[in-house]
């Protein structure tokens, strides 16, 4: 088994090198414009990139910290040097290097973001499915509604609303923090769900469990909408194709052309938005996290916003950004797994 | 298309249109319409529910009040306007920065189009919205980095459409004719490359509208988007935020408001794109 998904992915291995390596000048640019935004800023950087209150020697500080007493050339280096190495400096607020921060928060946006991907992929496509194989039914119609109230919602809005109804009128679910205080909060992987399994903690994984509902479900209704949209268009599409009338021709039941056929062709398409959405789930969960208090990297990024907490500021960016890059790859790859006619170049 | 799914296309396209209209003449007429003025402060008829629900609701102000007894329906018809400048502003400023840079990047080919995909393919490595969040951040606030921070995405999705189409015309034989006679390479773009675009670019400009009214909420939610003195719906949504298990009715109405304009907006482009496109 193992050998035969070895020499499966051999021919793919040259193009996924090669795929891999043009990750790395795309970070690199990417770590130039936010160094152009940052001396983009109008006036002395050092002095407006400071906390309101900073005194004369934090201002003299974060200018060498940011190596702002260089040479522009000099800066430039020593930016991208920091940036590709992940050294962000201190941050203002923790007093700490920006790297340890953002690890400590990251498990947190990870679980929120694929909890909400996992709802949004169980509703969306048997949604799309559903609506796709019976086009212009009633029941497409119906899922096609719920497609479009899912792209139009503002998303943070029917956070607040659920915690209205379902958090305060019904109180069913807690609506905001990770876990109920008190519990056992320590953290192995930082993964909540998967570190009170290991603990063998009942109480402290449906305490999870329970935190999780709202701000994933919230999280993932715009992608609920876009998948099942996706999924449907891609269902109508490979219904055409001639390869599932042929299907049909050789008398496979409806239920088996749509399953093997359909669905397996429809597939990569799926996967691609899936993959794409996750990227817009991390930046969703910016305001989601806001809006439930979930402690994770988008609280972090609002509190270093407001805070002018700089250095922090910048590693989130880089943080998030290199985090999309990566996904993006592993679509890239992903794609070439499941329709081997697909190159990587 | 198919005969039965023409009614449909035509209910789309007349419903959404007339919410995209409605939206359109509240946010002219909102000095007309609005029966107070929206920054109208009375701390005495602070937070009131609307006029159905409860004994302190007071007349006239028919959504109830806010935090600062300033009426919610007049702030929402105001906030209207915001909504419709960023829309608008937005969709004009990406789809002539994308179906240029895209027409250019596809029509001359070579180091042009080598540096033009690089920049693409920089600004589109950032997550959506954190582009914009980390220009608001640095840049500062107002109006214009406002709308500079949403078009910084959103024309790609023009500029990809117009280079492969301009990829596909440059070597048909009607652009290669108006070449050969002479014609110069803008006059081509112009006459022969940016027309044929138009439809495709009509298509992606709703939802490019439709985005960034959520995105301008999303980003006056988190205190990024307009001024706070300027009555926006995001603006609202992040005052209710902190009234929600009193005031229910501040985070209610803004919200609803948002939902119908962009289900409007996405009707629309949906009907659009089905008629544009016959194979689907």
């Amino acid at each position: 088994m193992r050998a035969a998904a070895i020499s499966l992915l051999r021919p793919f291995a040259g193009q996924f090198a090669r795929r891999a390596l043009g990750v790395l000048p795309v970070v690199a640019l990417v770590a130039l414009l936010v160094f152009l935004l940052i001396h983009a800023v109008p006036g002395d950087p050092a002095e407006l990139l400071s906390p309101e209150d900073a005194t004369k020697a934090d201002i003299e500080r974060l200018r060498v910290q940011l190596g702002l007493d260089q040479s522009l050339a000099m800066q430039f280096w020593l930016f991208m040097r920091h940036a590709l190495t992940g050294d962000f400096g201190l941050s203002f607020k923790y007093g700490e290097p920006v790297g340890g921060v953002i690890a400590s928060h990251l498990p947190a946006t990870l679980e929120l973001a694929l909890a909400a991907s996992l709802i949004a992929v169980a509703i969306g496509v048997p949604l799309g499915i559903w609506a796709g194989s019976r086009p212009n039914s009633w029941l497409d119609n119906l899922a096609s509604m719920v497609g479009f109230f899912g792209i139009s919602v503002p998303g943070f809005w029917m956070g607040i609303m659920l915690i209205l109804v379902v958090a305060g009128s019904l109180h069913w679910l807690p609506s905001s923090g990770r876990t109920e205080i008190g519990l056992d909060a320590r953290a192995i992987t930082g993964f909540l769900l998967l570190d009170t399994l290991l603990r063998g903690d009942a109480a402290g994984f449906a305490s999870t469990l329970r935190h999780l509902a709202l701000p994933a479900l919230t999280l993932g209704i715009n992608m609920v909408g876009i998948i099942m949209r996706v999924t449907r268009s891609a269902v109508i599409e490979t219904m055409h194709e001639d390869y599932v009338r042929t299907a049909r021709a050789t008398g496979q039941t409806e239920r088996r052309v749509l399953w093997r056929h359909v669905l397996r062709n429809a597939l990569v398409v799926i996967v691609t938005v899936v993959g794409l959405e996750l990227g817009t789930l991390l930046s969703g969960s910016i305001i989601v996290e806001t809006v439930f208090v979930w402690p994770g990297t988008g609280s972090l990024l609002i509190e270093a916003l407001q805070g002018r907490d700089y250095p922090l500021l910048i590693g989130l960016v880089m943080v998030y950004t290199v985090l999309f890059v990566l996904l993006n790859l592993v679509i890239d790859l992903s794609y070439a797994l499941i329709d081997p006619r697909i190159r990587l170049d | 298309m198919t005969e039965r799914a023409f009614p449909k296309i035509r209910l789309k396209l007349a419903l959404g249109l007339a919410i995209v209209l409605a939206v359109l003449a509240v946010s002219l007429a909102a000095g007309w319409l609005a029966p107070f003025d929206p920054d109208e402060q009375s701390l005495r008829l602070a937070l009131r529910p609307p006029i159905w629900s409860g004994a302190r609701a007071v007349a006239g102000h028919v959504l109830g009040t806010d935090q600062l007894g300033r009426d919610i329906l007049s702030r929402i018809l105001y906030g209207a306007r915001v909504s419709v400048v960023i829309a608008a502003a937005v969709m004009l400023a990406s789809g002539l920065i994308g179906v240029l840079l895209g027409t250019i990047s596809g029509f001359f080919g070579g180091w042009v189009d080598y540096t033009l995909q690089k920049l693409v393919e920089v600004v589109w490595a950032f997550p959506p919205l954190l582009l914009a969040i980390a220009i608001l951040a640095f840049l500062g606030q107002g109006l214009p980095i406002l709308i500079l921070a949403l078009v910084s995405q959103r024309w790609i999705p023009y500029c990809r459409v117009a280079r492969a189409q301009a990829l596909s015309l440059r070597s048909r034989d009607f652009v290669v004719a108006a070449q050969a006679i002479g014609a110069t390479p803008w006059r081509v773009i112009s006459r022969h490359v940016i027309p044929n675009l138009l439809q495709g670019a009509l298509v992606i400009g709703t939802f490019t509208m439709a985005t960034a009214i959520l995105s301008e909420a999303s980003l006056s939610f988190l205190g990024l988007g307009v001024p706070p003195e300027i009555p926006s719906w995001g603006g609202m949504l992040a005052d209710g935020r902190a009234y929600i298990s009193t005031a229910w009715w501040l985070a209610l109405f803004p919200g609803l408001a948002i939902f119908a304009t962009v289900f409007g907006i996405n009707l629309l482009g949906d009907g659009l794109r089905d008629l544009l496109d016959p194979r689907r």
